[in-house]
């Protein structure tokens, strides 16, 4: 398996974006994405032209649109076909998910506490999911310098308390990238873990499965020792005592975040919503933990200066224990 | 050309997030179809009520203390806008939406082009559905126009 960043939320001339789909491509090949999801609003129009210039400028794409409704905004990945946004009430959100995953497509909830009406009609999520077992993954962190937007400290403590309560969901980075920005910004990528060639259908896998970690710079991998089993995000295992591994390492991607002086200092495990342990980064990458634990998730945080300023710098999806 | 549709219509906030739908068929040897669509106005002048319409979306949203620190800053979401959007559906396929902030469009579906946001039609000719979409209305009133013109081989 390879991990490989994504820049999973991207609109074009076919909605309310700048780019054409040629440019957006030239945009995320210079800054060492390999790969994106095209997510314009309520349309599909540019999937058509979207293969050829991924293969051009060396990406991997995905088909995606973004259902944007009066009362949410819907990532959908992988459907083989389109589902009505238009008539969708908040009481008959789940209907549509079904049938999005009746269509093979995975669901994603866009910024779901980005101030909605009448800032930016639409955007904050109003739906009353029932089945979150349709829900796939939730964009976390929303727009460049995500650690700048209250919203998305709002939208991580939604997916925590999901993930409390004992579903299964990934989170992601959305950039929501609707033209090329005047100065550099510092925007997050999600790494996804590929099976197999980088293709729409290995990538489509890995979110749907949540192997999946988000950064604004350094890669942050985690690993959990079941028996002889060694498990990644997404995954699952049995609780009781195991093994686990971070490793952090700073040269992928560097020449695009490391303008903002990101500097990793502290790996932290989250069990449950609780800190289980927290260590320094020192001269090794890999920073080895063992403990005792019970039903439920884990995921890793990593900690660290931007610009002079500690922040939360990634964060791992969960892995499993059941 | 020939006129498909011809459509003006008055709406308010009580039309907030409504779809509105309107029927038309287009004869068998057409093959381009031209939608103009405009609303207006586009932009809520009225600052004193646009700071009421920021508050209550503001404390809507956000939790006790970042509600506080926005309102200090309530100026940045100027100006608030209309949003209305077209999406368009032949014979129960959609065709595609112009999700756009532009309140004066024009869009073209054709056997082999359509402008962005749409896919082109190989046989325009048959039933269609027009919806507009009010995902936003802040000013007190609000007119929209979307005429439909056909031309044939």
């Amino acid at each position: 398996m390879e991990w490989k960043a994504f820049e999973l939320h991207c609109h074009t001339l076919n909605s309310d974006g700048q780019f054409s789909v040629e440019k957006l491509c030239r945009a995320a090949q210079s800054e060492a994405y390999e790969g994106l999801a095209l997510t314009d609003h309520n349309t599909q129009a540019g999937l058509g032209e979207l293969d050829s210039f991924t293969a051009r400028y060396g990406l991997t794409g995905i088909h995606g649109i973004e259902l944007t409704t009066f009362f949410g905004y819907i990532l959908i990945i992988g459907a083989n076909r389109y589902v009505d946004w238009r008539f969708v009430t908040p009481d008959l959100i789940d209907p549509l998910l079904m049938e999005v995953r009746q269509s093979n497509g995975i669901v994603g909830i866009a910024h779901p506490k980005i101030i909605g009406n009448p800032i930016s009609t639409g955007s904050h999520w109003n739906f009353h999911v029932t089945r979150w077992n349709l829900v796939s993954y939730i964009e976390v962190w929303s727009r460049a310098f995500p650690q700048r937007n209250v919203q998305n400290e709002a939208a991580f403590q939604m997916w925590t308390d999901l993930l409390n309560r004992g579903f299964h969901i990934a989170a992601t980075s959305g950039r929501d990238w609707h033209a090329p920005g005047k100065e550099p910004a510092n925007a997050a990528a999600t790494y996804l873990g590929i099976n197999g060639k980088p293709s729409h259908e290995s990538a489509v896998d890995a979110i749907e499965k949540g192997r999946m970690f988000v950064t604004t710079g350094p890669r942050l991998l985690l690993s959990v020792l079941f028996g002889d089993r060694v498990a990644c995000p997404g995954e699952e295992g049995p609780a009781g005592r195991v093994r686990i591994a971070t490793d952090v390492s700073t040269d992928h991607r560097r020449h695009v975040y490391e303008r903002f002086h990101i500097v990793p200092r502290t790996v932290r495990l989250v069990h449950n919503g609780n800190i289980v342990a927290e260590k320094p980064i020192e001269s090794n990458s890999i920073i080895s933990f063992d403990k005792m634990l019970s039903p439920g998730w884990l995921r890793a945080e990593l900690y660290g200066n931007i610009m002079d300023n500690l922040q939360l710098i990634a964060f791992t999806s969960p892995v499993y224990f059941v | 050309m020939q006129i498909c549709l011809s459509t003006e219509q008055l709406i308010t906030e009580k039309e907030r997030q409504k779809n509105l739908c309107y029927f038309f068929q287009v004869s068998s040897d057409s093959n381009r179809l031209v939608f103009r669509f405009s609303y207006d106005p586009k932009k809520l002048e009225d600052e004193k009520r646009s700071r009421e319409l920021i508050e209550a979306g503001l404390i809507k949203d956000l939790s006790a203390n970042t509600y506080l620190q926005a309102l200090t800053e309530w100026r940045k979401f100027l100006p608030l806008n209309n949003l209305i959007t077209l999406s368009l559906d032949h014979e129960g396929t959609y065709i595609g939406c112009a999700h756009r902030h532009n309140p004066d469009q024009e869009h073209v579906i054709a056997r082999d082009y359509a402008s962005p946001g749409f896919i082109p039609c190989q046989s325009p000719g048959g039933a269609w559905r027009a919806v507009v979409s009010i995902h936003e209305v802040v000013t007190p009133a609000c007119t929209f126009r979307l005429e439909v013109f056909e031309e044939g081989a």
